[in-house]
């Protein structure tokens, strides 16, 4: 028994060591397949689906890559924020104001600065420019972020929040205020879907691979036990602040998206609902890997156009959100780790093929855990 | 502080005024927050639905014809049955989950609330049947004051002289204190953990009675489905600047909390008195980062800083 026992434990650590020195190849394997099954099921759903179809397929990627940039931090960390929808509006109004033609900006921010109101840019190179003002902006607050957990980082990060919406919502010379910013030329819808499409498929790669990688390792590690992963040398702040930043720029890129399928912005568009929704969704459906935050929001978003399509059909807003509501508690009792807990679906699929092959062995691997 | 009175003295009495009063309010918030981090060591996020049910049932009361003086006991009531309820109904069950999990119910339960409530009342906020009391005041010398902020102030004091005795005299209220400090060891006292909790519950929600009428009814004079994240956010930042967990350290940062407020809106300029919110959250991180045990050192808050 403990002969066995040891044995087992001896051909795990070799398993570690093998498959850590093989992380870019499997963080490159894992990210790709789960990239194409998005595309996949994206692309058949676009292209067979009615025009409302269309739409919601649209706002499910634009939405999907901040819970992606989410999950870069806190599926990692294991610490929560509430700032990632921020990012979403900072990124999104760079982008927005970057794209947005001189004669739009004239007539509506005509006091703005010179090298805002004459700028105007192709919709990579904006959003580009949304994603490092972003990345610049997280930076600051990502080394007192860095250092706080738990609660105080809830907080935290809320009140983070509420500064980057309080200012949007008054710097009305650059931002048009708590008006709406409009004019944007949008893209024809197919246009916008391979956009969208290649930038989550980049997203899902990059989370994957950032997950994998040494920093991702650490900070996954930081999150079981932060002081044992400090104490073998962990440096922890460093690793929470690249995730922070990382993810920062990820959300950018939704902004960014979701902006050019609107055509334009408000401070209302980044209200606290979207907030709580993209939250829930990332810590509770998602967990922690890559694959299930991107199948969890998948079917989240399913149930969603169903409850919106009862919501209209009765006359009565509220019911969508107490339908996703009763989800996330029927998730939180019954699978509180997530849907895939913290594998990946790869991984889940190899250990699967494993025991399909009926090795006893590897069954010992076998148990999921948060 | 200074520039305050750098104004003329009525001005700067007048200000005075208003900070007191605000600051009640703030009180009032934090403390409910307070209350309920030093029991469960959960934030929770459906306290601002405590504040609007306690608007709704005023709301009802005045269609139902009843003078507004009754809404005082109405909104208290409302706001004490309603967090006790939360609590039995929503945090019960998952009571010995890690913080995070119960900050997340805290979170569903306030965004179920607010959508039943907007499929019961509808999207629009709706007037509360109440005299404009902000329009009866009084002159003290030259300085104007308004009724309704004497008596925020009053019953605010009366409040926390009453939470003050209930702490220090009763049973359960020492059982609060101590569970503040030990909850297992107050446990092994023999003190039921049903009781305390409940009880700061109770005492989150009547005070969140009290700020209801006050902030919802007699200043904002109406209600609507989503009218409690504002004074959520206050009441989360006056607990946090007073160190989460203390409940004077809750009083105490809801006074700083209003009068940084006042200050920014009598020291900024009229067009960016909107950036006052914005600088009063940034110093809250600040306290968070530097001082998380808040304003009043001393015991010592369980604030997870690995």
């Amino acid at each position: 028994m403990s002969a066995q026992a040891t044995t087992a434990s001896v051909e795990g650590a070799k398993g570690i060591r093998k498959a850590g020195d093989l992380w870019l190849v499997r963080a490159l394997t894992g990210g790709v397949l789960t990239a194409v099954l998005l595309i996949a099921l994206m692309t058949g759903l676009f292209e067979t689906g009615t025009g409302r179809t269309q739409q919601v397929v649209l706002i499910f990627l634009a939405y999907l890559l901040v819970v992606l940039g989410l999950q870069i931090f806190t599926g990692n960390s294991g610490v929560i924020s509430f700032g990632h929808v921020a990012f979403m509006a900072i990124g999104g109004y760079t982008a927005m104001l970057m794209n947005l033609s001189v004669s739009s900006k004239a007539s509506q921010i005509g006091g703005a600065p010179g090298f805002i109101k004459n700028a105007h840019f192709a919709f990579l190179p904006a959003t580009l420019i949304g994603v490092v003002v972003t990345c610049l902006i997280a930076l600051p607050f990502g080394f007192i972020f860095a250092r706080l957990s738990g609660t105080a980082a809830a907080i935290a990060t809320l009140a983070g929040y509420e500064i980057a919406i309080t200012v949007i919502a008054n710097w009305a010379s650059v931002t048009h205020g708590t008006f709406t910013l409009y004019g944007l030329s949008t893209y024809p819808e197919h246009t916008l879907f391979w956009w969208m499409i290649g930038w989550a498929a980049i997203a899902i790669v990059i989370a994957r691979l950032f997950r994998e990688s040494g920093l991702g390792l650490s900070l996954r590690a930081t999150s079981s036990d932060g002081l044992v992963a400090r104490a073998i040398g962990v440096n922890m702040p460093l690793a929470r602040l690249a995730a922070w930043v990382l993810s920062a720029g990820i959300a950018a890129v939704s902004g960014a998206l979701y902006m050019k399928f609107l055509g334009s912005l408000a401070p209302t568009t980044f209200s606290f609902n979207p907030v709580i929704i993209v939250t829930l969704v990332m810590f509770i459906v998602g967990g922690r890997s890559v694959s299930g935050v991107v199948v969890g929001a998948t079917i989240i978003a399913f149930i969603d156009e169903i409850l919106k399509r009862v919501e209209n059909n009765l006359q009565r807003s509220g019911i969508e959100i107490i339908g996703l509501a009763a989800i996330f508690t029927a998730m939180m009792i019954f699978r509180s780790e997530g849907l895939f807990g913290r594998w990946e679906i790869d991984e889940l699929a190899v250990r699967w093929w494993r025991s399909a092959r009926g090795g006893r062995r590897t069954g010992k691997e076998g148990r999921s855990g948060a | 502080m200074s520039v305050v009175f750098a104004y003329t003295g009525s001005e700067a009495a007048q200000q005075i005024v208003n900070w007191l009063s605000l600051g009640s309010i703030y009180a009032l918030l934090g403390i409910g927050i307070a209350a309920v981090f030093a029991v469960l060591g959960m934030i929770n996020f459906a306290h601002g639905e405590v504040l609007t049910i306690s608007g709704i049932a005023m709301l009802l009361a005045g269609e139902a014809g009843w003078p507004w003086e009754s809404f005082i006991p109405i909104a208290i009531l409302t706001g004490g049955v309603t967090a006790v309820l939360m609590e039995r109904i929503a945090f019960r069950p998952v009571r010995n989950a890690p913080p995070l999990t119960l900050l997340l119910t805290s979170l569903g339960l306030s965004l179920i609330i607010q959508n039943a409530l907007q499929l019961w009342r509808g999207p629009r906020a709706e007037s509360i049947n109440i005299p404009n009391l902000t329009s009866a005041t009084f002159h003290v010398g030259s300085v104007i004051i308004q009724w309704v902020d004497v008596a925020t102030i009053l019953t605010t004091f009366a409040a926390l002289a009453i939470l003050n005795l209930f702490l220090r005299k009763s049973v359960r209220g020492l059982a609060m204190r101590a569970s503040a400090d030990d909850f297992t060891m107050t446990r092994l006292m023999g003190i039921r953990a049903n009781t305390v909790i409940t009880a700061a519950f109770a005492v989150s929600g009547l005070l969140a009675g009290i700020a209801a009428f006050f902030y919802l009814g007699a200043q904002t004079g109406q209600v609507g489905y989503d009218y409690g994240f504002t004074p959520l956010l206050k009441g989360f930042i006056a607990a946090v600047i007073g160190g989460l967990g203390s409940l004077s350290g809750a009083v105490l940062g809801g006074f700083i909390l209003g009068g940084l407020e006042i200050f920014f809106q009598v020291t900024l300029p009229a067009q960016k008195t909107p950036f006052a919110t914005a600088i009063v959250f940034g110093i809250a991180v600040l306290v968070l980062l530097f001082r998380p045990q808040g304003v009043l050192a001393g015991r010592g808050v369980r604030i997870e800083r690995v």
